[in-house]
């Protein structure tokens, strides 16, 4: 929540790589903190901590979007230039959508935001499974945007 | 025909192949016993990552876990019956074992686990009886096991944990899940699963139930109604849903049977299911030789049932003298110490309670009046 209320207020990102965690339940859980090999996010002791991000030394890898067991982990990518941000999201569902297609992406509540373009689609084996995609889309919609409509004219379209 | 064994587990699910483990590792001549025809019990239809430490296997899918844990077990010298079922658990401790290949066999075991999971809970309402009514366990195992889609539009009643996951697993099987019902105001399933649903576009009604299934041979629709606070529908508030299936993921309630018919004492503790066999840390019953572990003493989750499996089996092992006191207590002190820190937390904090105050109760009568075998010497010394 914090982050996307800096997002909101500025026109840049404060930071190249942002994480977005929508983990706001004290479940006894914390593979995110062993995933990131960068120390961003921290859970500690006890394991029912809320995590906390420190997003300036963020590698913007995925790993931990894969990882989350809640699928609750979602990434802000900013180049700095341009009008579009990349957001990637964890992905378990089939068909994929193909890579360079337009979609509608959706916010938090499956509500369609607008249109945004598949630049990737990450699944290498150590995901087990679970696929990280990532879309561009505007700068001012990145931020709400949590996944893609799952229509059926809408993926690989 | 007769045999007998130092140990006895009934049920191979996640609680049941923990305990295996342990006791294998102490070479015990141990006969696990499943009614399904593969062990791993609810684990192999989790297709979803668990939460947990990241030390004890959080991230993995429950399908993995279940292979691990299967390949570990056939390493050990375990004997394992598939396919059996466990008739009756009669109160001089003989095991009445309908055992797939050799029909029934009268097992008598020194020591015995129970560890035979739960039971769905259901409920009634217009014309329940149609096909294609089920539960979210049914569906999961149709779905996840054996490949079959039970329908195509789905109404899922239960906002639960199960009914969350469930309709997730719907989606990835290709069925639309038309909305998931909750007679209660809130959603009493993990906000990140509820999250993963509502990204997907799915609906979830709160405060509404389902008051009848439409259809003649099958299901072919549902009316589903808001509700009060007392769960009465509102008239006036009735929908009309086009369904194929209607799932129901209602809770579900400890199998505790062979537990009582053995005797053990049974006590109502409704934060951890309902009715229970008492039990203490070292998840011994109050008759010594039968433990208890996994969701039939407490509905819990499938890591918090396979540390309670280590714990029961090594505390079997030390009592049967295959572990010294020092090395058990080690041993067991490392898996309580995870199983609190799975119930950590505001949201474990009732389930530590209720298993301090089972914990209490199970000495109590282990020391008093319900020990059968102390009743009935009391009953023969008055007759």
């Amino acid at each position: 929540m914090k982050n996307v209320s800096v997002i909101g207020g500025k026109k840049n990102l404060t930071f190249k790589n942002q994480l977005i965690i929508e983990c706001y339940e004290p479940i006894p859980c914390n593979p995110c903190e062993f995933l990131c090999t960068q120390k961003v996010i921290q859970v500690g002791s006890p394991i029912t901590n809320l995590p906390v991000t420190e997003n300036e030394n963020c590698s913007g890898c995925g790993v931990c979007v894969a990882g989350c067991p809640g699928q609750a982990i979602f990434l802000l990518q900013d180049s700095g230039v341009g009008s579009t941000l990349k957001v990637s999201f964890p992905w378990e569902l089939f068909p994929l959508p193909i890579k360079g297609s337009t979609v509608l992406v959706v916010d938090s509540e499956g509500k369609q935001l607008g249109e945004g373009s598949v630049v990737k689609i990450n699944k290498p084996r150590t995901y087990n499974e679970t696929a990280v995609i990532t879309v561009e889309v505007s700068r001012k919609l990145a931020p709400l945007v949590r996944g893609i409509d799952r229509g059926e004219n809408n993926l690989g379209g | 025909m007769g045999r007998n064994a130092e140990v006895a587990i009934i049920g191979g699910g996640p609680a049941g192949l923990s305990a295996a483990v342990e006791l294998g590792e102490v070479q015990s001549n141990c006969i696990l016993m499943d009614d399904h025809s593969q062990v791993g019990g609810q684990l192999n239809k989790q297709i979803h990552k668990f939460f947990g430490s990241e030390k004890h296997s959080a991230g993995q899918r429950g399908i993995d876990i279940a292979k691990k844990l299967e390949e570990r077990v056939s390493l050990l010298n375990i004997e394992i019956w598939p396919e059996s079922t466990v008739l009756d658990f009669d109160n001089e401790g003989c095991l009445w074992v309908n055992k797939g290949d050799s029909g029934i066999v009268d097992l008598m075991a020194d020591r015995v686990i129970i560890a035979t999971g739960a039971n769905e809970n259901t409920f009634p309402f217009q014309n329940w009886t149609l096909p294609g009514i089920m539960g979210a366990g049914a569906l999961q195992t149709m779905m996840n096991l054996y490949r079959v889609l039970p329908g195509r539009r789905v109404l899922m009643v239960g906002a639960g944990n199960v009914g969350l996951i469930v309709a997730y697993q719907l989606l990835q099987a290709g069925a639309e899940v038309i909305a998931i019902i909750e007679s209660a105001n809130k959603i009493s399933g993990y906000d990140v699963h509820r999250r993963k649903i509502l990204r997907t576009g799915v609906p979830i009604l709160t405060s509404t139930s389902i008051v009848s299934a439409l259809g003649e041979k099958e299901v072919e629709g549902a009316v589903i109604s808001s509700v009060d606070d007392e769960f009465r529908p509102l008239p006036g508030t009735e929908r009309q849903l086009a369904v194929d299936t209607i799932c129901l993921a209602v809770g579900l309630s400890p199998l505790i049977d062979l537990a009582w018919s053995r005797g053990c004492k049974i006590v109502n503790e409704p934060l951890l299911g309902g009715w229970i066999p008492v039990h203490d840390a070292d998840q011994q019953t109050n008759i010594d030789s039968v433990y208890i572990v996994g969701d039939c003493c407490s509905i819990e989750e499938a890591s918090v049932a396979m540390e309670e499996g280590r714990i029961a089996g090594i505390s079997v092992a030390e009592s049967m003298n295959l572990l010294d006191y020092k090395t058990a207590m080690e041993k067991k002190n490392v898996a309580k110490k995870v199983l609190h820190e799975l119930r950590s937390g505001p949201l474990g904090a009732t389930v530590r309670t209720a298993k301090e105050r089972l914990s209490k109760s199970t000495t109590f009568y282990r020391q008093n009046f319900f020990h059968p075998t102390r009743y009935e010497k009391c009953l023969s010394n008055w007759r």
